[in-house]
């Protein structure tokens, strides 16, 4: 299929909005501040749920991340390390218990749910699996144009031909119309999905995972459609990934997530150059490059990344990656979290939390962690690592297993 | 030396509603002892089904016709007796699938189900299996091996389920490991791991390996050959060494620069194949990529290329085979070393 031409869709200028009927549109748009006005704005976000057993689990823990206008930022971290419920607290799709998150100049804490609705128009999600996301009784037409429905955006002629435009712009020929999901291919699906994602013009559009359901020939065209976009709209994207080469593809900047905690954040370019954080470093390890090299550059895995993930309703004192951490010292470490720490030293800010970056960063660790004879030390991925056995990072009842 | 596995144009169809599915169309390759061999291909290229054929694992399909030869030691595998393979499956070929929690018995502890296919195959007593389960459960990782045996697999996660899986198809000391996708639902670090793992104990204990996969990344981890397959046929077979430097067949060429890759500018584009690939109850004349290839010749069309011996280890199924092996390179270099 052939990527989409340049939008004739009249999306860009978000201060001079699309015409809409404003007697159908049930509330008035809310003001959405100026150019430099973050999209999104978390500050100090702390979301929990209960376990089973009644165990408070503290699924995002003091998260703060910013997402300027027309900027795409990748969140990338495995499985239950809390990126998913970070973007659905970011939308109050579920409560989150402190701080704040301000969408597009408004702090939803302080909304009625007529005025969150509305905002919710400028928010979109992209969903993992394009074909349980997708009402299967309902033609690509209808499940395209029921965002406006719902928004009650534009007559029905209006409402037909943004659908077509939007099928145009993501590449969906236009005979598609009338079929229903399970006529489509995946990659069809996955356009559909993002096509009913756009069609109310949002300023923020949360991918999650958005093609790791794909098989890779399809991956590649949908991940060329979403760098169209993402270039030609005026749309933020918060991109959700575990595929760090393809979050290095979208993104402008990367956040890496572990146990709940952001533990670096930066400019896409610098974070996969050279990670500061040890978990970012053994991430950037574990990627299985296509390349002659790939079976010595996985040994450094054993070293970075060993172990499982601990237990979210066990989670480990002090410094949440010290249980895996090859550089993780009893003081401090294992004591005290990290704050973040500002680093500048390349001309760009970003944030790493890990109380031995800047020893990290001039690699002056390497001669204590490797054995005096430059051989790396016996940290073995079979063996939990030393330290106190509560903090072993044995996986047995994880949560949300 | 003889080689321990030897597919021999082996092709198999299965009959369906909808036609005759062609899942394998003319295979051949071969395989030394403690070799690793990856097979790479999207979904439906018949990488599966090849390997299941080797253990005749064809379930659910009874209207399933197999041609060809399968020789393992010398035998071929397509015609010994059901009790005879049945020996040899988990016995001197091991597998390891893609979902481990439903492969594993959801009811039986781990270390009782490693026990189980000792004392099948090597006739151990109860207590010696246990003995060699608690053995291979530390040996692929498993912390407090002799205390977590006797857990369901539900209390263990998906890494550690997958680490049970191959000390499964490993206790026996097979001759040969078949895995299918084993990593494909595990987080990257994980991921990593387990290969780092399956890799090593390989090696160290002189095992074959067939690595299923569609992704490169583990082929470049794990094999010391590579198969492409496409539309149930052999494109490209050649050392891990070729396949990133000197691709030749313009699918294999195609398929490398899918993915986005780290040796790329952080906001490269991708280059998609276009079309799809053919349905596999058409009948293909000529070579299947032919209707997507940019390099397309009227022969192509008509007559389907064999698979073209181009230099020591390397073959390609392409009419052009010859020619491109002359190219110096590719033109993105995806083999530089970073």
């Amino acid at each position: 299929m052939n990527s989409p031409k340049p939008a004739p869709f009249a999306y860009g200028q978000i201060d001079e909005r699309p015409e809409e009927d404003p007697g159908v549109d049930s509330s008035a748009p809310l003001e959405e501040g100026d150019r430099d006005t973050p999209v999104l704005l978390l500050e100090d976000l702390v979301v929990r749920f209960k376990s089973m057993e009644g165990i408070p689990i503290t699924a995002v823990d003091r998260v703060s991340l910013r997402i300027n206008r027309r900027e795409t930022v990748g969140l990338v971290g495995e499985t239950g390390c809390g990126k998913s419920t970070l973007a659905r607290a970011a939308l109050k799709l579920v409560p989150f218990q402190e701080g704040h998150v301000t969408l597009l100049g408004h702090d939803l804490a302080g909304l009625r749910n007529t005025e969150l609705r509305s905002l919710r128009r400028r928010c979109q999600m992209i969903f993992q699996d394009p074909r349980g996301s997708l009402n299967p009784r309902m033609t690509v037409g209808r499940i395209i144009g029921e965002p406006l429905r719902v928004h009650g955006i534009g007559e029905r002629r209006e409402q037909a031909e943004a659908v077509r435009e939007m099928m145009d712009l993501v590449g969906l020929p236009d005979e598609l119309y009338a079929r229903r999901p399970v006529q489509l291919s995946g990659g069809q699906q996955q356009r559909v999905g993002i096509a009913r994602a756009l069609i109310t013009r949002p300023a923020l559009v949360i991918c999650d995972e958005p093609v790791s359901a794909l098989d890779v020939s399809i991956r590649a065209q949908i991940l060329n459609l979403l760098a169209d976009l993402r270039d030609s709209l005026d749309v933020s994207f918060l991109f959700i990934a575990h595929d760090l080469a393809v979050v290095r593809h979208l993104s402008d900047r990367v956040a890496v997530m572990y146990l709940g905690r952001i533990v670096e954040e930066g400019p896409v370019g610098e974070i996969f150059a050279q990670p500061r954080h040890p978990y970012s470093q053994g991430l950037v390890a574990a990627i299985l490059r296509a390349d002659g090299f790939a079976r010595q550059r996985l040994g450094q895995v054993r070293r970075l990344a060993a172990g499982d993930l601990p237990s979210l309703l066990n989670p480990p004192e002090g410094c949440r990656y010290q249980s895996r951490c090859p550089y993780a010292l009893d003081d401090p470490c294992r004591k005290t979290p990290p704050p973040d720490f500002v680093d500048s030293s390349s001309g760009v800010s970003r944030l790493v939390a890990c109380h031995r970056w800047e020893e990290i960063a001039s690699d002056s660790l390497d001669s204590a962690v490797l054995g005096a004879d430059g051989t790396e030390p016996d940290i073995s991925i079979y063996a939990p690592p030393q330290g106190d056995p509560k903090d072993s990072v044995e996986p047995e009842n994880r949560a949300g297993e | 030396m003889s080689a321990l596995l030897e597919v021999k144009d082996l092709s198999v169809s299965f009959e369906t509603r909808g036609g005759v599915v062609r899942a394998v169309d003319g295979l051949s390759f071969s395989l030394g002892a403690g070799e690793s061999l990856g097979i790479v291909g999207e979904s439906g290229s018949g990488k599966t089904v090849s390997s299941l054929s080797i253990l005749r694992l064809f379930g659910l399909f009874d209207d399933v016709s197999v041609s060809g030869k399968i020789l393992f030691e010398g035998r071929d595998l397509l015609r010994v007796s059901e009790a005879e393979l049945s020996r040899i499956r988990g016995g001197k070929i091991g597998m390891v699938f893609q979902d481990p929690l439903t492969s594993l018995n959801p009811v039986m502890p781990v270390g009782e189900q490693v026990a189980e296919s000792i004392r099948f195959h090597t006739g151990a007593s109860r207590p010696q299996a246990h003995r060699r389960a608690v053995e291979m459960l530390d040996r692929v990782g498993i912390p407090d091996a002799n205390k977590r045996c006797e857990e369901l697999p539900h209390s263990f996660s998906g890494g550690m389920r997958q680490r049970v899986m191959v000390a499964i198809a490993l206790a026996c000391e097979p001759k040969l490991l078949i895995a299918d996708e084993p990593t494909t639902a595990l987080d990257v670090t994980v991921q990593a791991q387990v290969l780092l793992l399956l890799d090593e104990l390989r090696r160290e204990m002189g095992i074959a390996l067939i690595m299923i996969t569609h992704d490169f990344g583990v082929v470049a981890a794990t094999a010391d050959r590579v198969l492409v397959m496409y539309a149930a046929q052999p494109m490209e077979h050649c050392s891990i060494h070729h396949l990133f430097q000197r691709a030749n067949h313009p699918y294999t060429e195609g398929l490398l620069r899918l993915v986005p890759r780290f040796e790329h500018q952080v906001h490269g584009r991708l280059h998609p194949i276009e079309g799809q690939p053919p349905a596999l109850t058409e009948e293909i004349v000529g070579c299947p990529f032919a209707p997507r290839c940019s390099f397309t010749l009227d022969r192509c069309k008509q007559e389907r290329p064999p698979l073209f011996r181009i230099g020591p280890d390397h073959e390609s199924a392409c009419w052009l085979a010859a020619e491109r092996a002359e190219r110096e390179t590719l033109p993105d270099k995806p083999w530089k070393a970073v």
